[in-house]
């Protein structure tokens, strides 16, 4: 038993239908696979004793996991860990009903992730989602209905063969549902998707670029003002739980290849159902070390997370240094070129990327690597 | 056997182009008169370098002895002299060629006489060698002996000639009579004042200096005094011996016999090709015919990517040295790269072939400037300047001409492809010489032509330019005046040293655009926009902008992605430790190379 206080995220790694563009740990569950892992997952559950902040519970698709089996979960987690200041589980749109999401509501679950990612019916299907652009609206306002008021929803802008208009269009429509966050991505071509095997021709990095500045216009303009690189939130709805990750700090993750950081060490589960489910039982190990964070592999990590935020890094992430002590060459050369800015922040300076460096930021990170 | 009188002696090379199967043909010998057995027999014995294998070329000269029992029921000893395929070591081609009697010429029945081959068989019969014409590979069915036939009648005026396949082994015993009946023996005189050739040597970590030589006259045995006759330099001999084809010492070796000698020689640089060995106690007077000194013709800057690694860059160099007396080098700097060295080679491939030893088997990240020939430039100091690095070109204003090398340029094309070849020599600044024909469908040109244009990846164009077909040779004639000046490149505002090349004033505009183009495709776009300008003096002629980094972002990056994309970006971050930083611009290395693979014809 390990005694920790931190975030924590569950895995469901089931889905209905694998989205074209997606390389997330998930697949078509086989008969009574869901049930085996749900029955796994509740005995990895009782490994651990946390003092939990916040529960992610995310995917693949946990909404199709059965409600029986949902409730079970959740009241596994709540007895375990809870409270948690905020949880949340991400839904599908197209795997959602009032009465499932009035369950969830009644058992806890305080914040929801829906995956709408566009309100274009054609660039859904060109994704291969499972639901419409009317399906997805419509889950929004049932969950508001049901008493959430708290929803985020993921969007992805960049996808081959959209338009800067096509995406104008979500937005729009985005910005007149009830919701208090969006995670606005930008389409990463994965390895081993079925979008790479099409071999798209993907958009030039100038229509990428703009539409990712369009979004951050049209979102700041409605409320959301942007906490991360893709994320945007009303005032005080920032999500608690994967702050967590930007912060480093310390982090269970439970079920298939879920990443745990604890202490200065970072596991990764097992990836295998057949696998995971198997060791379970037999009272073995599932988390298995990943790396062992030293002082210089979690300074670049601060940095690298740090300047995912809009509060940026200062010396409370930096071992107690500014960033310009550590790095002056490197700051002189970005604050010149108009990539990084300096702020005060209650009386100590800090530094973030400026909107320029945004779309570009892993070049900039290399100058502290 | 050491009395063995030279009538039973036969020393013979093999003359073929790369892969028209000498090292196969050797193989055969070796197997038939039992030297190697076939179980022992690694596929082709005498490459025996791991480059050479790769490449398919023989970069260093050796010999191996065979003991061969005639028809005539005699023993003869046969010795095979290996000889590099290459145009860069046609000076060590012709020390083999001058420690033999006679030359197999092997043509492949399926190409015909190529470019280097003729080249070295007028060596060959320059030096009065006896030539054996095979034509190998007859088993092929594409094989087209007739074609091959008439060709080498053409340049020998015989059509006499040993149809083989050296895979098969069919034809090949015939070829070993040959040797014995047509091959003179050796003609030296067993009792005048030693006298041997060195042909090839080699550094061995245990024993130094290992030479291979043939004796030419009187004999050499272990514990003689010997003196070199270009150095005088004396050492004892401390081993004398044969390879058949594994090393066997003997007592010693006498005139006409092919073998190496061992006497404490600490590097490459006492064991110079060429060079006669006498006996210090009772010196032959005059040494034997053709020593010179290995001239580099064709000189680079090689620089670490890692400043620190310098010294490492110097041991390299010094332990490829010790086994290369052609390699020259000396230490420069250059205000874009630091530290390194300016390095001097036979040849193109010869620094191929060195800068890849130096990065696989030394693990240096190199950069490597465009390769660059010795012009020789008159000033108005009255002095003459060797310069072998344009950045080292005086002021225009100091300049009264400037003489480039020039080479006789032989190129061997089939015939439909001569006007091509033909536009590309022009384009090259190429005068016309000749044009002959070896059969009906095969020509010879013969251009006049700087070696600077040859450097410029003409070989690739002209490969390019006949479907892979021509082959081509080339030897220094002479220098002459030419207009050339001065191009440099400006990153970023700052001229970068390394980039600079000497170019005809004709050619330097077009070039000079060409060049800018190339480096912008080169360089990959950064945080910040770069100027790439081309100058010649101060008047630019040429501006390109890589223009800034766009997009280089991870849009996700949660609780399981953090370990991943740090690593990531560590990569990204490895992958600039192998360019080199100039000012704030990021240079990879192959920009440094661009100058070389500028278009011809966009």
């Amino acid at each position: 038993m390990t005694m920790i206080k931190s975030g924590v995220y569950v895995h469901i790694p089931f889905c209905l239908k694998k989205c074209a563009y997606c390389d997330f740990l998930s697949h078509r569950p086989r008969s009574l696979e869901v049930n085996e892992y749900m029955e796994a997952l509740a005995k990895e559950i009782e490994r651990f004793k946390v003092e939990g902040q916040t529960l992610f519970i995310g995917g693949g698709t946990p909404s199709i996991v059965p409600p029986s089996l949902m409730e079970r979960l959740i009241k596994k987690l709540d007895k375990q860990y809870g409270p948690f200041l905020e949880a949340t589980i991400e839904v599908n749109p197209g795997t959602v009903d009032l009465d499932y999401l009035k369950m969830l509501y009644d058992l806890g679950i305080d914040r929801l992730s829906i995956g709408v990612q566009s309100f274009d019916d054609d660039t859904l299907k060109k994704m291969g989602r499972i639901h419409s652009s009317n399906e997805a609206q419509e889950a929004v306002l049932k969950a508001c209905e049901v008493g959430f008021t708290n929803i985020s929803i993921d969007l992805i802008y960049g996808y081959p063969q959209t338009t800067i208009k096509t995406l104008e269009e979500t937005l729009k429509t985005a910005i007149s549902l009830p919701i208090s966050h969006v995670s606005f991505y930008g389409l990463q071509l994965e390895e081993g998707t079925e979008l790479m095997k099409e071999r798209p021709q993907m958009l030039s990095d100038k229509e990428y670029v703009g539409m990712y500045y369009r979004g951050m216009e049209v979102l700041e303009a409605s409320g959301f003002m942007q906490y991360e690189i893709s994320n945007f939130a009303k005032p005080d709805f920032e999500c608690k739980h994967n702050l967590i990750y930007w912060k480093n700090l310390e982090y269970l993750g439970l079920g298939v290849g879920a990443v745990s950081r604890l202490g200065k060490v970072r596991y990764k589960n097992i990836e295998s159902v057949l696998t995971y489910v198997k060791s379970i039982e037999d009272g073995a190990r599932t988390l298995l070390v990943e790396e062992q964070l030293t002082a210089p592999v979690i300074l670049k990590e601060n940095i690298m997370l740090g300047l995912r935020l809009k509060e940026g890094i200062g010396p409370n992430e930096l071992g107690g240094f500014s960033l310009d002590d550590l790095y002056p060459e490197a700051v002189a050369l970005l604050s010149g070129a108009g990539y990084l800015e300096q702020f005060n922040q209650l009386g100590v300076n800090r530094y973030r990327l400026t909107k320029k460096a945004l779309p570009v930021m892993n070049s900039v990170l290399s100058y502290f690597f | 056997m050491q009395e063995r009188s030279q009538n039973q002696i036969r020393n013979f090379c093999i003359i073929a182009h790369i892969d028209h199967g000498k090292s196969t043909l050797a193989d055969r010998l070796l197997e038939i008169t039992n030297t190697v057995s076939q179980r022992e027999m690694k596929e082709q014995l005498l490459d025996s370098m791991e480059l050479e294998r790769e490449r398919g070329i023989t970069i260093k000269a050796k010999a191996i002895r065979m003991h061969y029992e005639a028809n005539d029921g005699k023993v003869y000893q046969l010795n095979l002299i290996d000889t590099p395929g290459h145009v860069d070591f046609s000076y060590e081609v012709s020390r083999s060629l001058a420690a033999c009697e006679g030359a197999l010429l092997v043509v492949d029945a399926t190409q015909g006489i190529e470019a280097q081959t003729l080249a070295n068989l007028y060596q060959a019969l320059e030096h009065d060698l006896k030539i054996i014409p095979i034509i190998n590979k007859i088993d092929l069915p594409s094989a087209q002996v007739d074609e091959a036939t008439q060709e080498i009648d053409e340049v020998l005026g015989s059509s006499d000639v040993y149809p083989v396949s050296a895979k098969t082994g069919q034809g090949v015993s015939v070829v070993l009579e040959a040797i014995v009946k047509e091959v003179p023996p050796p003609k030296g005189d067993m009792n005048a004042p030693f006298r041997a050739l060195i042909f090839d040597s080699y550094f061995d970590s245990y024993r130094g200096a290992v030479a291979n030589i043939r004796v030419v006259d009187g004999h050499v045995k272990v514990g003689d005094r010997i003196s070199m006759f270009s150095t005088g330099k004396t050492f004892e001999v401390t081993e004398v011996g044969t390879m058949i084809p594994a090393q066997v010492s003997l007592d010693s070796l006498s005139s006409g016999e092919v073998g190496y000698l061992v006497a404490s020689m600490r590097d490459v640089k006492d064991t110079s090709v060429g060079d006669t060995i006498i006996n210090a106690d009772n010196p032959a007077k005059d040494p034997l015919p053709g020593y010179r000194k290995a001239k580099p013709m064709v000189f680079c800057g090689l620089y670490p990517v890692d400043n620190d690694q310098f010294p490492d860059l110097r041991t390299a160099l010094e332990k490829l040295q010790l086994n290369d007396a052609s390699l020259v080098f000396e230490p420069e700097t250059s205000a874009a790269l630091g530290f390194g060295f300016r390095c001097g080679f036979l040849g193109l491939l010869h620094m191929d072939i060195i800068q890849e030893r130096l990065e696989r088997e030394y693990n240096l990240s190199l950069i490597i400037t465009a390769p660059s020939v010795i012009y020789e430039v008159f000033t108005t100091k009255d002095s003459v300047l060797e310069i072998d690095n344009p950045s080292k070109l005086p002021p225009t204003q100091e300049i009264l001409e400037i003489h480039e090398p020039m080479v006789k340029t032989t190129i061997i094309t089939p015939d439909n492809y001569v006007g091509a070849i033909m536009q590309l020599c022009q384009d090259r600044r190429g005068t016309f010489k000749n044009m002959e024909y070896l059969n009906p469908t095969r020509a010879m040109l013969t251009y006049h032509m700087p070696l600077s244009e040859i450097l410029m990846d003409f070989f690739d164009r002209l490969k390019s330019s006949s479907q892979g077909y021509a082959s081509l040779d080339y030897e220094l004639t002479s220098y002459e005046k030419a207009d050339l000046v001065k191009l440099d490149i400006l990153i970023n505002g700052k001229p970068v040293d390394a980039l600079s090349s000497i170019i005809h004033r004709d050619k330097a505009a077009y070039y000079g655009r060409s060049l800018a183009k190339k480096l912008k495709e080169v360089i990959p776009e950064q945080l910040f926009e770069i100027p790439i300008q081309a100058a010649i003096g101060s008047k630019v002629i040429a501006r390109e902008t890589v223009r800034a980094l766009r997009k280089d972002v991870l849009a996700k990056c949660y609780g399981g992605d953090i370990s991943r994309k740090r690593k990531l970006i560590e990569k990204q971050k490895e992958g600039k430790k192998r360019m080199k930083s100039i000012g704030n611009v990021e240079i990879p290395q192959e920009a440094f190379m661009a100058v070389l693979k500028v278009d011809d014809n966009d």
